[in-house]
């Protein structure tokens, strides 16, 4: 939450969307206002339309950085927020 | 949200993060104002999401702001596309991610407690997409 807010949220480059596994919309969306998720979420049974079910994993928590053509440019938290450093670097923000 | 709930939350800024770059804003009639970062502009629809000292995003009708700010919103839209509303969406209509997104029912997010409909404010170069279930 804390990297999000500082990292991601007034970043215009990268927009974080939550995709949620849950089966139970109901508990998905209880947990969501439990932690207060500030970010989009797709529900698993929109994940599909989405298209994000084509980047699924096989194990989570899991945190892919994909460019806008729908390429994988990073995966794992750390690697992920790592990339999202250099990218605000490049744009000497 | 009335513009005297703006103008409490603007006051939460000036004790907030000073480090925020916030813009003045004034009300249409030029009576109140507040302070917080320019977000987004949905010049379509008419709103205009601004971030409070608090950290929270507010989206207002530009009706409720001075002709100035109005002139300052149409500058930002047409200095960055991201800023627009509707450029917003074309942008993301150009994308491979972006297109399915903004499909209709899509995304959600929380509107206190609930779940309620989303549309993207931004047309990202990239997408931290995280994957996670309450279990």
């Amino acid at each position: 939450m804390k990297q999000y807010k500082s990292e991601v949220a007034d970043n215009p480059k990268v927009e974080l969307v939550h995709v949620s596994l849950d089966n139970d919309e109901k508990a998905a969306e209880a947990w969501a206002g439990k932690e207060g998720f500030p970010w989009p979420t797709v529900m698993r049974a929109d994940m599909a339309s989405s298209g994000l079910d084509a980047f699924a994993p096989q194990g989570i928590p899991n945190y892919k950085l994909i460019d806008k053509d729908g390429n994988v440019v990073a995966e794992g938290k750390g690697a992920v927020f790592q990339k999202i450093a250099t990218l605000e670097a490049d744009s000497g923000a | 949200m009335k513009f005297k709930n703006l103008l409490a939350a603007g006051v939460a800024l000036s004790f907030g993060v000073g480090s925020l770059q916030a813009r003045t804003w004034t009300n249409a009639d030029g009576s109140k104002t507040f302070e917080a970062d320019f977000k987004t502009y949905d010049k379509e629809g008419g709103k205009v999401t601004v971030l409070m000292g608090n950290g929270r995003s507010v989206t207002f009708a530009v009706a409720k702001l001075s002709e100035d700010d109005r002139k300052f919103l149409d500058e930002q839209a047409k200095n960055d596309p991201a800023a627009g509303g509707a450029d917003v969406k074309d942008a993301l209509k150009e994308q491979k991610i972006g297109a399915k997104l903004i499909k209709p029912g899509i995304l959600k997010k929380l509107d206190g407690k609930r779940f309620a409909k989303f549309e993207m404010e931004k047309a990202p170069e990239y997408y931290l997409v995280y994957y996670s279930a309450s279990w």
